[in-house]
């Protein structure tokens, strides 16, 4: 594209993929004029730390902000913070905001992140739900917290638990529902899970699997949750983590091509050139399979940002592909899950059980014997290692040969086998 | 030239000095799980060798971590761990493929190397030059590269 004026360039969306595609681009190309549109009206804030925000382990909001005081003006940009984004018109190549305006652009990043799934639950307006995406929400449940004791999760994944431990306070009672047959089902296998649930069930969590929440009746002041199979909970508050979807309403008439959330090819542009998606509103192509899917991570969405910005800035990067990593803690439990850890793919796997320590640690192999993903719970400390592996698509036959669980897979013992002509 | 800390494995006899004299400067304490360096032993191949941080240009600890703890500062080649925002989620410990950067139990937080600012104590504590702090010559460089290749080639030698 050979343009005699400054290229103009808009990003919607001020997190992980907006502002990584902002500096990816900033960095090859000062002249173009760059707008960064995002509807909250916060500098970029960190979404996944809101939890020890809660919890109280941060210093107030300061700790939760990315940048920072100057960095929007050495950036160079103009902020449209606080503005909603009605639609694109791809034609016109024009970007419609609240209030009648618009911006034009010459490309233009999409990065509009997700929003908590709320499902319909007699009795329980939408704002009586508890979800946990943006600041708002966490200062929400930060000022419930001394306030509530007795909680109802829905749902079984990472948000549900995070959150818990957030508003975890000695004394209280908090019941995770569930409706799959085991807890983190999107992440671990179900032995994994197991080591979870009892882990949680010490800590005096009540689990209850293959459920649902119906409804939620209000008794003068008391509220009580009813499940399917009429089993009645007092509760103060119910949160709900039942997942996200992608922020995609705004684009519906666009011609942008949209399943569950943007299509985008392997440079991360969608069907419309010079049109591009990255974060949790894209569904860009799988690390094994290249199907396109949406695992809503934070490194995800920073590596995918990056590459649309070095894209627009005139290069041609390739995604290497959307891979599922996820390290978390449940009560002091380290748990790691990366990469695919049970589909049809896997074809052999290295477990190593410890009852009495707790420890499993399972990796899996595809037919050619390439590693392709691992489930660590309380013996993690080869995490990034492991995690280099899979991305690399390294065979694990050395794996196998060594007596390997009495230690963690160290970087040297790598070193060694390449070395060594083994790797 | 700057200068960085090099390691040379084949003269590393897994005394663990190194180990002891990075948990001392940092906590005050002959603790190795402390230490930002680790010794990888394998005795039966007599393979020892010092792993540190190398401050990777693309450093994906940095990329990684949600909280903006991890930095590199304006012209800086060491990248450093913030205390203060560090809230010890470990992403970062799961990014970074050499295992130079861990999850320290005591604190909750993140902990790597940081070069002591330019006096790095395991390379004044190693005996035998297995760690040195230099530039880096053309050598040395050659070397280096050399053992890139070889773990480039391997890691093409087997596709998806």
């Amino acid at each position: 594209m050979l343009l005699k004026r400054k290229k103009r360039i808009v990003i919607i969306g001020n997190s992980a993929a907006g502002l990584s595609a902002l500096e990816a681009l900033r960095k090859r190309d000062s002249l173009s004029k760059v707008t960064l549109i995002d509807q909250e009206p916060y500098p970029a804030y960190s979404r996944v730390i809101t939890p020890y925000f809660i919890m109280g382990g941060i210093k107030g909001e300061e700790g939760l902000f990315l940048r920072d005081k100057g960095y929007y003006q050495r950036m160079d940009i103009k902020m449209r913070f606080g503005t909603e984004v009605l639609g694109i018109d791809t034609r016109l190549r024009e970007v419609l905001l609240e209030g009648g305006k618009k911006e034009v652009f010459d490309l233009l990043m999409i990065a509009t992140g997700s929003s908590p799934v709320r499902p319909r639950i007699r009795g329980l307006k939408n704002d009586e739900m508890g979800v946990l995406r943006n600041l708002d929400h966490a200062r929400q449940l930060k000022d419930l917290k001394p306030k509530v004791s007795k909680v109802l999760f829905l749902g079984g994944g990472l948000v549900s638990l995070q959150t818990l431990q957030a508003l975890y306070q000695k004394g209280g009672h908090y019941t995770i529902v569930a409706k799959s047959n085991h807890l983190l089902s999107q992440t671990l296998d179900q032995e994994a899970s197991e080591l979870v649930e009892q882990h949680l069930e010490r800590m005096g969590i009540r689990i209850l699997k293959g459920r649902d929440l119906v409804q939620v009746k209000k008794k003068r002041d008391k509220k009580i949750a009813i499940l399917d199979d009429g089993e009645e909970i007092d509760v103060d508050f119910v949160f709900i983590g039942k997942g996200v979807q992608p922020n995609i309403g705004f684009l519906r008439r666009s011609g942008i091509k949209l399943k569950r959330g943007v299509l985008v090819n392997q440079q991360l542009e969608t069907n419309i050139e010079g049109i591009y998606a990255a974060g949790d509103v894209a569904e860009a192509p799988d690390f094994f399979s290249g199907e396109k899917v949406n695992y809503g991570l934070w490194p995800s969405a920073v590596e995918q940002g990056e590459i649309a910005g070095k894209n627009m800035a005139g290069l041609k990067e390739v995604y290497p592909g959307n891979l599922k990593m996820n390290v978390t803690r449940v009560f002091a439990m380290p748990i790691v899950s990366i990469g695919d850890t049970g589909s049809k793919r896997v074809i052999e796997v290295l477990v190593k059980k410890d009852e009495a320590r707790k420890i499993y640690r399972k990796i899996c192999l595809n037919g050619q014997g390439v590693v392709v993903g691992a489930i660590l719970i309380n013996q993690v400390e080869d995490l990034g290692v492991l995690h280099g592996l899979i991305q690399e698509r390294k065979s694990g036959e050395f794996l196998r040969s060594k007596d390997l669980w009495k230690s963690p897979v160290s970087y040297g013992f790598l070193l060694k086998n390449i070395l060594q002509g083994k790797i | 030239m700057i200068k960085k800390i090099s390691v040379y494995p084949e003269k590393c006899t897994a005394c663990r000095l190194c180990e002891l004299a990075c948990s001392f400067k940092k906590i005050g304490e002959f603790n190795p799980v402390a230490s930002r360096v680790r010794v990888s032993m394998f005795g039966e191949d007599a393979f020892y060798t010092p792993i540190i941080c190398t401050q990777c240009d693309e450093a994906w600890c940095m990329k990684a971590c949600p909280s903006g703890a991890i930095t590199r500062d304006a012209g800086a080649r060491v990248v450093k761990v913030n205390r203060e925002r560090c809230v010890g989620c470990r992403m970062c410990t799961l990014a970074c493929p050499f295992g130079t950067i861990t999850y320290y139990a005591p604190e909750g937080k993140a902990i790597k190397c940081d070069e002591c600012d330019g006096q790095p104590e395991c390379v004044l504590f190693c005996p035998t030059g297995a760690l040195k702090y230099e530039e880096e010559s053309t050598p040395t460089r050659l070397k280096r590269m050399e053992t890139a290749r070889k773990l480039e080639s391997s890691s093409k030698e087997v596709q998806p």
